[in-house]
């Protein structure tokens, strides 16, 4: 009987990110994944069927620590520019503590599996995210607009900063890095932005 | 993630089952077999490792049945 183990299943996964990340989804196999791993190639067979299999799952479990980690301590009921400050605290702890998950994610929205990992993260988030727009909008604290516009807005500044500080430079060059000061002050006027 | 510790038996080998049209040919053999709950070729990989999930098939059952089928079939080993 072939068992699992959960140690070996972890670095698997890490080195799986890190592969995918340095060489892309093309440049990895299962092969060079188990040698990277310290695993045979038979013991990655025992977790994953395939290529395939494993970038599916990987992205599922990846797609899934990253909406827990975004609802933490969240609920839609809170005070719309709460909410949001709780938002923008879990997502920067999140992509700040895991600059590959990014990388990583920005290689498997091209790929085929696209669909079905978002699938798996839109099973609640989306509906606790929709809840607290629809009910900013009820109750006055957020303008009327499409969703679209209230990503670009609410969350894509964030985004930024976060890239500024993961390549170390900003516009031209300039070194910088992320502070808590730098996310209140772009977080106040995010708000304002959004306020009827 | 699977906090499975044990799942079912999964045997691994390694084959020339290279192509889909091999695949074909080797489909009617193992589907046949109701202890079989699932199999795998991963074509892409130079092992082209089948992976099949069973209860209680012993890898030699599988070997004979693969090679009955025409192609190689060894235990890709730990």
């Amino acid at each position: 009987m072939r068992t699992r183990d959960e140690n070996k299943e972890q670095i698997v996964r890490q080195k799986a990110i890190e592969m995918i990340v340095q060489e892309g989804l093309d440049g990895f196999s299962m092969q060079k994944l188990a040698k990277a791993s310290g695993v045979s190639p038979a013991t990655l067979y025992i977790y994953y069927k395939d290529k395939d299999d494993l970038i599916l799952k990987l992205g599922v479990e990846e797609g899934k620590r990253m909406s827990d980690a975004t609802l933490q301590g969240f609920n839609p009921d809170l005070p719309f520019a709460e909410g949001l400050r709780i938002q923008w605290h879990n997502r920067a702890r999140f992509w700040l503590e895991n600059p590959q998950a990014n990388y990583c994610f920005e290689q498997l929205r091209h790929s085929a599996h696209r669909d079905k990992i978002h699938a798996s993260i839109q099973d609640n988030f989306a509906e606790i995210m929709g809840k607290f727009v629809k009910k900013a909008i009820q109750n006055g604290e957020l303008s009327p607009m499409p969703i679209e516009v209230y990503w670009s807005i609410a969350f894509a500044p964030l985004y930024n900063l976060i890239r500024f500080h993961n390549e170390g430079r900003s516009m031209g060059g300039k070194p910088f890095i992320f502070s808590e000061d730098i996310m209140n002050q772009t977080l106040a006027l995010v708000l304002k932005a959004l306020k009827p | 993630m699977n906090t499975q510790s044990t799942i079912y038996n999964i045997l691994i080998f390694k084959t020339n089952i290279k192509t889909e049209e091999d695949k074909h040919k080797i489909a009617p053999l193992l589907d046949a077999l109701l202890s079989i709950r699932r199999w795998t070729v991963d074509c892409e990989d130079c092992d082209c490792v089948l992976r099949i999930e069973s209860d209680n098939l012993t890898e030699d059952e599988i070997i004979k049945l693969i090679q009955q089928g025409g192609f190689t079939c060894e235990v890709l080993n730990d």
